[in-house]
């Protein structure tokens, strides 16, 4: 019985995980209408970021974020300016972009790296906090921490600034938007460069837990990409629940029936609740909805 | 104005290695590389292929193999249609006379298949997959151990070694075999079950995901069972991962010992070195290794890094420098004749005792050509590096397997 | 009279096509300026172009003596050019307020904002009611006067309406109608009004023009042109 509520710690902080590495991906399709394929490049490269930070300056992970997310975000504007924009008329080309965008991506960090695994071992990685005979990770929850923070103030600023109601505004109708004296081009650049930012923020936060290789992000982009559409494609209160349902599934089904068929596990709860929700939990209701209206 | 020096340029591009002189031909043997030199596996590929060179390098420094010059020609392969086209190009266009590798069995196994066509023999000296000699193909054998081997040498170190250090009989060991769900990984798992099985041991094997974004249940699931070995036969990834898991959840089992990999400077940078004491990684020879067992290793890691400048990074360099060396053996025993049913005659008589190479291993091949005397050795982390504590005789003198059970 | 809009010889369309060949009008200060005509005649491509939604190919336009001929959609509001484009496309998952505050978006309209938004409830006292309402839930004439409204916080010179009497009902289509013509009144508004509801468009403006084919057919005071046979044969149903 102990167990199972390390099992739902797991979940927990696992769905953390996924949330964060969910929310920049679904800010992008529910804004641009981009399936953006390169996410898990861009928080691939977050991780390489911490990475570099941290050998060549001895730079803490948690305090490279602070240049490596504004960083990525900055390359996610200028990766939109330069290679999506030109494409905005054409839907189905700028998903092939971000597929071309991934296979770029991967094999630059693969001829810069020769494609060794890099490891990095702060001595917060190894903390481990025990709450009533349940164990959490420190660097997890901290993840955890994040997701919430990052779906939390997102929501916000999507709701209470200006320009985060611009944003919802180009999402539910772009030329409505325009009339409204809102540059939607930049508007998407934004939209482009916060998604790519908070990849870069989860690959930052993931350095200190994994091995780096020029793949991983594929790892954690397969999940997210169930995360959305599980939740609903473009709402972000729907990243944060779908990452948790995602999460805890996996621990449970891995813990209690075998790690082996976790995934298939969450195949069976993915296709269950687009079954009962087409759409989607959080597909349709409610104003947190960042859009999803057909655009014409 | 200067007058165009055609021979001049010639002479460039001959040098360059642009334009093969038929008339060098005659003296020469020419053995294709089939390695990984681009991509994820570009490290162990050049690795490999630097070691093949070495390997010609000191041959011809001797006069060569029967007085011809050994030359190595890269071709490099990623990928399964890669492999065929880097076939294709050695057979026709550098017109070699054997064809070596490979790094992955995947590449192997296209590459091998192609060669067929070219009636090339392939001489393997690196990739695992056990398949690769049970398919039959008439112009294929391997010099280094299958997967099977890494299998065999954990299951003997198990009963050998560890079971004394843990004070348990081979009968009463509980062992967890934790794999990550590819063949790789499955196939040395369940060979692992049948050996110790077989010695009246309680074995559970474990699958996941090599791409898994956590492996916590899988820990939670061992740790339940509390195995007295724990046995990781993974990627580096997931196996760094799975490390860093049972640090984090204290899991401290008995004896920890990881498949294949596990011994690099990496996996220290990633672990550190407290955790690491004594763990056995089983995997090719290369260092740390006693001298009687393994004839001149040291002295050709050395070699390796005067002529290349670095130590050799991959695990599995070495192993195929050895099988270099064998199909040296193999030449000569054929007085020349590279045709892939006197190369395959002259290997098949061959019987060479354990001991004969740098890696320790003989030669004596079995019905599928697979040699039956490449082994693979049990290496621990003892301090800040490893060193060969299995089998026996191959440890370093003074080195014996230290405490398992960490703090 | 001031000249708020003047459009010389614009043509526009869309792919290969030209949907307008050569369209010249002009609307001075509080003018209501009815456009009509059938459908497919290149009602909405004119008024998308005078948005800044479609470029022109050739032509030119001035607002307020500015030349804007090239100037970005975005950039016309802060100018006080405003549309309220068909069905209204209000912003669905919004409330009825969050709406209204877009509609205040550009620079110019967001001092004075909470005045503006108690005087636009003043006019439009339904909204006052459903400020908090999704605007995806309002009724189609709730919907329409809604995205008026959002139109006019941005305190625009020049109002501009794509069929506003689409999908209403005839008692709401003339409450809409009324609206429109009082905003213009009390604002001093110019308003350009595109129909195909020849009849009441004519009823509350102050000219006409009739269009055909990608060109002006006639053009005239409101009151002349509902009286001309013409018209009343092809458009009214007369």
């Amino acid at each position: 019985m102990d167990q199972f509520f390390n099992v739902v710690a797991l979940g927990m902080l696992l769905g953390g995980t996924y949330a964060l590495v969910s929310v920049g991906l679904n800010l992008i399709f529910g804004v641009i209408r981009i399936v953006n394929f390169s996410q898990g490049e861009f928080l691939m490269l977050g991780m390489y970021g911490a990475y570099l930070g941290y050998s060549t300056m001895g730079l803490d992970p948690y305090a490279g974020a602070f240049i490596v997310v504004p960083a990525l975000t900055l390359l996610g504007m200028v990766v939109y300016w330069l290679v999506m924009r030109p494409l905005q008329n054409e839907p189905m080309m700028q998903v092939f972009a971000s597929f071309g965008l991934l296979l770029l991506i991967q094999n630059v960090v693969l001829a810069i790296t020769g494609g060794v695994g890099m490891s990095m071992n702060t001595p917060f990685s190894q903390v481990t906090l025990t709450i009533a005979g349940v164990q959490f990770s420190a660097t997890r929850l901290i993840i955890l921490l994040a997701a919430l923070v990052a779906a939390g103030g997102l929501g916000l600023f999507l709701a209470k600034t200006n320009f985060g109601q611009a944003i919802r505004a180009v999402a539910q109708d772009r030329m409505a938007a325009q009339l409204m004296g809102i540059n939607v081009e930049r508007t998407f650049m934004w939209s482009f460069g916060i998604g790519t930012g908070l990849a870069g923020l989860a690959g930052v936060l993931l350095t200190p837990i994994y091995t780096l290789s020029p793949q991983i992000g594929g790892n954690f982009v397969m999940a997210a990409f169930a995360v959305v559409v599980l939740g609903g494609l473009g709402s972000v209160l729907g990243a944060l629940v779908g990452g948790f349902i995602v999460g805890l599934t996996e621990a449970f089904a891995g813990y209690y029936i075998d790690p082996e068929l976790k995934h298939a596990v969450i195949f069976i709860v993915f296709i269950a609740v687009l079954l009962i929700k087409p759409s989607g939990l959080f597909g349709q209701a409610g104003a947190e909805e960042v859009g999803l209206r057909e655009q014409s | 104005m200067k007058k165009f020096n055609g021979a001049g340029v010639l002479a460039v591009l001959v040098g360059a290695g642009w334009i093969t002189v038929a008339a060098a031909q005659e003296g020469t043997i020419k053995i294709g590389a089939i390695t990984p030199n681009t991509g994820g596996m570009a490290v162990l590929g050049n690795d490999l292929a630097n070691w093949y060179e070495l390997a010609a390098d000191e041959i011809n420094a001797k006069g060569g193999v029967l007085g011809k010059k050994v030359k190595i020609i890269r071709g490099d392969a990623t990928n399964a249609q890669e492999a065929i086209a880097a076939v294709d190009k050695l057979a026709t266009v550098d017109k070699v006379d054997i064809i070596s590798g490979t790094i992955a069995s995947f590449i192997s196994q296209a590459a091998s298949e192609a060669a067929v066509n070219y009636n090339k023999m392939y001489w393997e000296t690196n990739a695992l997959a056990v398949e690769l000699t049970t398919r039959g193909l008439p112009n294929f054998l391997r010099t280094g151990p299958s997967a099977a081997y890494y299998a065999m040498q954990a299951a003997d170190v198990s009963k050998g070694k560890v079971a004394s250090v843990v004070g348990k009989p081979v009968n009463k060991l509980k062992i967890w075999v934790e794999h990550e769900d590819s063949n790789y990984g499955t196939s040395i798992a369940t060979e692992v079950d049948r050996l110790m099985k077989a010695e009246g041991a309680t074995v559970q094997i474990a699958g996941h995901k090599a791409s898994a974004v956590d492996l916590t249940d899988s820990i939670l699931r061992a740790q339940q069972a509390n195995p007295d070995i724990f046995i990781i036969s993974g990627y580096v990834v997931d196996t760094h991962l799975l490390l860093r898991t049972m640090r984090e959840r204290n899991f401290k089992p008995a004896a920890t010992i990881l498949i294949g990999l596990g011994d690099s400077p990496d996996t220290l940078k990633a672990i550190g070195p407290e955790y690491l004491q004594g763990i056995l990684i089983v995997t090719f020879p290369r260092q740390a290794i006693n001298q009687k067992y393994a004839p001149g290793s040291d002295a050709v890691n050395k070699a390796y890094v005067d002529k290349y400048k670095v130590p050799s990074i991959g695990n599995a360099g070495i192993n195929g420098y050895v099988g270099m060396q064998i199909l040296f053996k193999a030449i000569e025993a054929t007085k020349g004749d590279m045709s892939v049913s006197a190369l395959m005659k002259a290997a098949k008589a061959m019987d060479m005792p354990i001991g004969s190479f740098t890696t320790g291993y003989g030669v004596k091949f079995d019905e599928n050509m697979q040699n039956t005397r490449g082994q693979a050795v049990t290496y621990q982390w003892q301090g800040d590096s490893t060193k060969v504590v299995w089998p026996q005789e191959a440890a370093l003198d003074g080195v014996s397997m230290i405490k398992l059970a960490r703090p | 009279m001031s000249r708020i809009l003047d459009v010389q010889s614009i043509v526009a369309g869309y792919g290969e096509a030209n949907v307008l060949t050569n369209v010249s009008i002009y609307a001075d200060k509080a003018e209501v300026v009815s456009i009509v005509g059938a459908n497919g005649a290149g009602k909405t491509t004119l008024i998308s172009t005078l948005a800044g939604v479609i470029k022109p190919r050739s032509g030119e336009v001035y607002f307020q003596g500015e030349r804007i001929t090239d100037m970005p959609a975005h950039e016309r509001p802060q100018k006080m050019l405003a549309m309220v484009p068909e069905g209204g496309r209000l912003f669905p998952f919004m409330t009825v307020l969050e709406n209204l505050k877009l509609g205040a978006f550009p620079e110019r309209a967001r001092s004075g904002f909470n005045q503006r938004l108690e005087e636009i409830f003043d006019i439009f006292s339904i909204l006052r009611e459903r400020r908090g309402q999704l605007a995806g839930h309002l009724s189609g004439g709730e919907r329409q006067m809604c995205a008026i409204a959002r139109a006019m916080m941005s305190r625009p010179a020049l109002l501009m309406l794509d069929e506003p009497s689409v999908g209403l009902s005839p008692v709401m289509t003339e409450r809409v109608f009324e609206t429109i013509r009082s905003l213009a009144t009390r604002d001093n508004l110019t308003v350009l009004l595109v129909e195909q509801n020849v009849g009441e468009a004519l009823d509350i403006s102050d000219r006409g023009y009739v269009i055909d084919h990608g060109s002006i057919a006639m053009t005239g005071l409101s009151s002349e042109l509902k009286d001309n046979p013409q018209v009343q044969g092809a458009y009214m149903g007369l």
